[in-house]
C-alpha cells in the first residue's frame, strides 16, 4: 500500500513524456489554432477597416479654419440689410454711398443704412461699380451682367448701355479710373478696357496678343484702381494678384499658393478684393472663405474675418450643397478705411473696422512712392513672364 | 328532323361566337384597365443639390460595391493643376501624387495633362468607375472651388430595391425615384450651364438634357 502511495516522481514524468511524445502533432496543431483564434480576434474587435473608412471619408478642415485670434485686427461694427434676395455685388462710391447690385437692380445706400434710391437694370447684375471723385463722372454707375454694361447717372437715370459683342462673355468685374473704365470677362479671361464713352480703347490678356495671361477657372476674376493709376487684377487660377499699368504692362505680381493663412487657399482665389485707402489690398477667398489685408505688394497684415466670423460653420465646409457656394463674399472699401463685406447668405453688407489701432499703432499709411521707383528694376516684361520668380523679389 | 339540327348548329355557332365576344371584350378591358393601373418605373437616383457627401453612399448600399459612383461635369470643371477634389489639404501644397496626399481613397481619379497655357498647366479630371466606391471625399473637395464632381447612382449596377438601403441612410433626402426613362441628373448649376449653351445651338448639350431630369 505504502509502495503504490509513493510511486516514483519518474514514472509520472516519464507518462506525461510519453503522452506528449505521442501526441505531439496534435498539440503543437492546437497551439497554432488557439494563436491563430486569438491574433483574429484581436483583428476582428480593432476594426481596422471601420477606422479606416471613418477616416478616409472625413476632410478635417480645422487646419484651415481656425484662425490665430492674433491675427484678426478688425471687428464687426454695423450690419446693413439689404432687401433684395439675390445679392450679388458691392462698391462704395463718393460720400461714402453703398451700392449693392442684385435682382435686376441696384440699392444706393447712405452709411447709416438708410435706402437712398433703387435703380432698375434690364440685365441681372454680375458686377457694379461706381466712379469717384477722381473719375470724369464722379458718381457714374457702372452696372454689368448678361454681356453688356449698364450705365447709368448718379441720380439713376440711364446713359447707355454698352454691348460686349464677344462669345462666352461672363462680366465678373467693374473698376472705374479718371478716364477709363476697366471691365473683367471670366469667359474671355481678358480685361477689357474702355473711354467714358464707352468706345473700347484696349484689352488686357488678349490671346492674340503675346498669349493668354489670365487663368480663371470659375465666374470670379476681380479687378480694382489701385494707387499711383495701376490697375490690380486677381489672377485666381494663378492665385495670386497682378498689378499692370492702364496699357497692360505688367508690373508686379505676388500672391503664393496654400492653406496657411497668409497664403491663397485652393485652385482659384482670391475671388474678390478692394483697396484700402492707402493701397492696402483686401482679399476675399471662396471655399475656406476669409477676408485678409496685404500691403499693396503682397506682405501679408492681418486677417479681417475668418469663416467663423463670417457666419460660416466648420461642417459647411466642403458641403457640396449650392448653399456652400453662395458663400462667397464681396469686399468694398470706404474712404475711412472701413471694408464692407457683402454677405449673400444673411443677405446684408456687414462694416468691418480696426480693433487695434491705437494698440498697434498700425494704421493706413500711404505706400511710399519710392516704392514704384525702384519697380524698373523688377518690371516684368510681358514676354519674359515666366523668366522671372513668381513672387517679386522686394530686395 | 334535318332542320332541327340545322338550327341547333346555327343557335350554338351563334352562341360561341357571343362567349367569344364577351370574354375578349372582359379581356380586352381587363388588359386596358391593368395598363391604366401600372405604375411607371421609376428608379433611385441622387438630387445632387441636396447631398451632403456623408459617405453613406459608400458603406450602406446593399452591393458589395456601391453602385454609387462619383461623375464629372467638365463644363464646371476649372481643369485646376491645384484640384481641391484630387489632392489633400497638404497635397495641395506638395503636389505630390503619394496616395497619401490625394483624396481619393482608391485613387479612382485619374489626372491627365492637357496643356500649359499663361504658363500654367491644365489637368482633365477624369473617374476610374470600376475603383470608385462612392465615399464623397472628391465631392467634398471639389465643392470648395466648383463643385464640378457629384455623386450618381449608376443603373446598370443599381438592382433597384423597394427600399433602398442607402436612402434610409441619407441624412439629406437626396435619394429621390426618377423617371426610368430619365434616371440621372445634373446639378441644377450645371443644367444652366448646358441650358445656355443649348441655347447657343450647342448640340452636344442639348442632347444632354434631353437624356437628364431636367426639372427644377
Amino acid at each position: 500500500m505504502a509502495d503504490k502511495n509513493t510511486i516514483p516522481d519518474e514514472v509520472g514524468v516519464q507518462r506525461h513524456m510519453r503522452f506528449l511524445n505521442q501526441h505531439r502533432g496534435t498539440l503543437v496543431t492546437a497551439v497554432i489554432a488557439v494563436a491563430v483564434g486569438i491574433a483574429s480576434y484581436a483583428v476582428v474587435s480593432s476594426d481596422p477597416l471601420a477606422q479606416r473608412s471613418g477616416r478616409s471619408f472625413t476632410i478635417d478642415f480645422s487646419s484651415v479654419y481656425d484662425i490665430d485670434p492674433g491675427l484678426i485686427q478688425f471687428e464687426q461694427t454695423g450690419e446693413i440689410k439689404v432687401p433684395l434676395d439675390d445679392v450679388r455685388c458691392i462698391d462704395v462710391g463718393p460720400a461714402d454711398k453703398i451700392y449693392v447690385a442684385g435682382d435686376r437692380s441696384v440699392g444706393v445706400y447712405a452709411q447709416d443704412g438708410t435706402e437712398l434710391a433703387v435703380i432698375r437694370t434690364e440685365g441681372q447684375p454680375g458686377c457694379v461699380a461706381v466712379g469717384g471723385d477722381e473719375h470724369v463722372f464722379p458718381g457714374r454707375i457702372y452696372v454689368g451682367g448678361d454681356g453688356r454694361i449698364e450705365v447709368f447717372q448718379p441720380n439713376g437715370s440711364r446713359v447707355g448701355i454698352w454691348d460686349v459683342p464677344e462669345q462666352n462673355v461672363i462680366l465678373a468685374s467693374i473698376a472705374v479710373a479718371g478716364n477709363d473704365v476697366f471691365v473683367a470677362d471670366a469667359g474671355n479671361r481678358v480685361v477689357l478696357r474702355y473711354d467714358p464713352s464707352g468706345q473700347r480703347v484696349g484689352t488686357i490678356g488678349d490671346p492674340d496678343d503675346g498669349g493668354r495671361t489670365f487663368n480663371v477657372p470659375s465666374a470670379h476674376f476681380d479687378i480694382a484702381i489701385g494707387s499711383e493709376g495701376r490697375l490690380h487684377v486677381a489672377n485666381p487660377g494663378a492665385l495670386r494678384l497682378e498689378t499692370y499699368t492702364f496699357d497692360g504692362a505688367m508690373e508686379v505680381r505676388w500672391g503664393e499658393p496654400g492653406a496657411t493663412i497668409d497664403r491663397f487657399f485652393g485652385c482659384c482665389n482670391p475671388s474678390e478684393f478692394a483697396v484700402l485707402p492707402g493701397g492696402a489690398i483686401v482679399t476675399s477667398e471662396k471655399g475656406i472663405p476669409r477676408i485678409k489685408v496685404y500691403s499693396e505688394f503682397g506682405e501679408f497684415e492681418c486677417v479681417v474675418a475668418g469663416p467663423s466670423m463670417l457666419g460660416v460653420a466648420q461642417s459647411e465646409i466642403g458641403d457640396p450643397r449650392a448653399v456652400q457656394a453662395e458663400a462667397i463674399f464681396d469686399v468694398a472699401t470706404d474712404s475711412r478705411g472701413r471694408i464692407l463685406v457683402l454677405d449673400p447668405r444673411r443677405k446684408s453688407v456687414r462694416i468691418f473696422e480696426r480693433s487695434i489701432v491705437e494698440k498697434s499703432g498700425i494704421g493706413f499709411q500711404p505706400v511710399n512712392p519710392e516704392m514704384w521707383d525702384r519697380l524698373p528694376a523688377c518690371r516684368l516684361a510681358h514676354d519674359r513672364l515666366e523668366a522671372y520668380p513668381t513672387v517679386w523679389d522686394r530686395g | 328532323m334535318n332542320r332541327e339540327k340545322q338550327t341547333d348548329r346555327r343557335g350554338f355557332l351563334a352562341d360561341g361566337a357571343r362567349v367569344a365576344g364577351v370574354v375578349s371584350a372582359g379581356v380586352l378591358g381587363g388588359f386596358l384597365a391593368g395598363r391604366r393601373g401600372q405604375a411607371e418605373e421609376n428608379r433611385w437616383q441622387i438630387d445632387p443639390d441636396k447631398c451632403v457627401g456623408c459617405g453613406n453612399c459608400a458603406t450602406h448600399c446593399v452591393l458589395d460595391e456601391s453602385a454609387v459612383k462619383c461623375v464629372q461635369c467638365f463644363d464646371m470643371c476649372g481643369f485646376c493643376n491645384r484640384c481641391t477634389g484630387y489632392y489633400t489639404l497638404d497635397g495641395l501644397d506638395s503636389r505630390d501624387t503619394a496616395a497619401e496626399d490625394l483624396l481619393c481613397p482608391t485613387e479612382a481619379i485619374i489626372r491627365t495633362f492637357v496643356e500649359g497655357k499663361a504658363g500654367q498647366n491644365f489637368y482633365e479630371y477624369t473617374i476610374d468607375t470600376d475603383a470608385c466606391i462612392g465615399c464623397a471625399m472628391c465631392v467634398k473637395g471639389c465643392a470648395l472651388m466648383n463643385g464640378s464632381l457629384y455623386l450618381q447612382v449608376m443603373q446598370d449596377r443599381c438592382v433597384n430595391c423597394n427600399e433602398c438601403a442607402i436612402a434610409v441612410a441619407c441624412p439629406s433626402d437626396a435619394f429621390v425615384n426618377v423617371s426610368a426613362d430619365k434616371p440621372y441628373r445634373l446639378k441644377r448649376v450645371a443644367l444652366g450651364v448646358m441650358r445656355q449653351k443649348a441655347g447657343k445651338a450647342d448640340k452636344a448639350a442639348q442632347r444632354l438634357i434631353d437624356q437628364v431630369q431636367a426639372d427644377e
